[in-house]
């Protein structure tokens, strides 16, 4: 491990580093979107380095730029979906897990209250009924007196978010949660490197 | 079991741009590329932060330069039952600063997309196969 210092991620990159962190501590599955939507509301309220801005919509606060997350970790395959037919999907993470496993340090060393506010939401709002979670986001204050679709809980982050890791491991946050380089690895992995390799011409030192 | 650095042109430019520098990266690649031949697995780190097991370990960054230089980012495919050869190919040879660099918008050739393009396309010309630090440095001088 190198000396502590700062770096910067882009947004985006901490945006799937706490919703990852969220979907994981479901202890089986999150069920549902909506569900998803109102628990990570319930996980900003409050807080201060807000990743998503909620608005008022017919079902409660509700984040675009968090379904649009959503679809970006499901494309990487760090989280799965599952059919639940009418009631829609359940989520699962794929993140990896043990001591190893830098998710839950990487959350803290950007905001060290956001995995305490996940955690109190998730056990709190995550498993209640679906009803029970819709009256909860209504009665939110300020709620019933926002126009459709304004903003009632708005990020207070900029385009890049300040991380309290050295360089190395920033970096490696980075690009373990880059779509892009989800794409490499799933295409490095899925390439047959051998069968082929005679075909590449070899270079001796002769 | 022997090791082989499996070489895109696009890294062997980048490893011939640095080791043009001068004697001490000239060096210091040499170095690295003696490591990666020698002993892939513990020549650098792994990437931290990989969900699926099956993967944790296989895409590594080791440093060129020291702690402050370059990363050479590779990866160590599954060795293959009944192979006598393990594979090395490195990906993509980081910039010195990189703090604040965004990997969302890096070019996908630039981190190695190109390198899976090209085998998967059978453009085999673009690759060269290495067994020793001789060969290679030779190759790259």
């Amino acid at each position: 491990m190198g000396h502590a210092s700062f770096c910067t991620i882009p947004l985006a990159t901490y945006r799937r580093l706490w919703l990852l962190y969220l979907i994981e501590r479901f202890h089986d599955a999150c069920y549902g979107a909506v569900r998803l939507q109102k628990v990570a509301f319930f996980s900003e309220v409050g807080e201060q380095q807000r990743p998503f801005p909620f608005r008022k919509a017919p079902f409660g606060p509700y984040s675009e730029e968090l379904r649009e997350t959503l679809e970006q970790l499901l494309s990487m395959q760090l989280v799965e979906a599952e059919s639940m037919g009418e009631e829609g999907n359940r989520y699962r993470a794929r993140i990896c897990q043990g001591t190893d496993c830098p998710y839950g340090r990487w959350l803290e060393s950007i905001s060290p209250s956001a995995k305490v506010a996940i955690d109190r939401a998730c056990s709190r709002y995550g498993y209640r009924k679906q009803q029970d979670i819709l009256d909860a986001g209504h009665q939110v204050e300020g709620f019933a007196d926002a126009q459709a679709f304004e903003t009632i809980l708005d990020t207070d982050m900029g385009s890049r978010v300040r991380v309290s890791l050295d360089e190395d491991e920033c970096e490696d946050l980075a690009i373990s949660l880059s779509p892009k380089f989800a794409r490499l690895i799933q295409g490095l992995s899925e390439t047959d490197w051998v069968s082929d390799l005679d075909k590449v011409q070899l270079v001796d030192a002769g | 079991m022997r090791v082989e650095v499996l070489l895109h042109s696009r890294v062997e430019a980048e490893l011939r741009q640095l080791r043009k520098t001068d004697s001490r990266w000239q060096r210091a690649v040499d170095t690295a590329v003696e490591k990666l031949l020698s002993a892939p697995y513990s020549a650098g780190s792994p990437l931290r932060g990989i969900s699926s097991r099956d993967l944790q370990g296989r895409i590594l960054k080791l440093h060129v330069g020291g702690r402050r230089g370059h990363r050479l980012f590779y990866w160590v495919p599954h060795p293959v039952a009944g192979s006598e050869v393990s594979i090395v190919i490195p990906l993509y040879l980081s910039e010195e600063r990189r703090a604040n660099l965004d990997y969302d918008n890096i070019d996908v050739n630039t981190i190695g997309a190109d390198i899976v393009d090209d085998y998967r396309s059978e453009r085999f010309d673009r690759f060269k196969r290495f067994r020793d630090l001789r060969g290679l440095a030779a190759y790259l001088d």
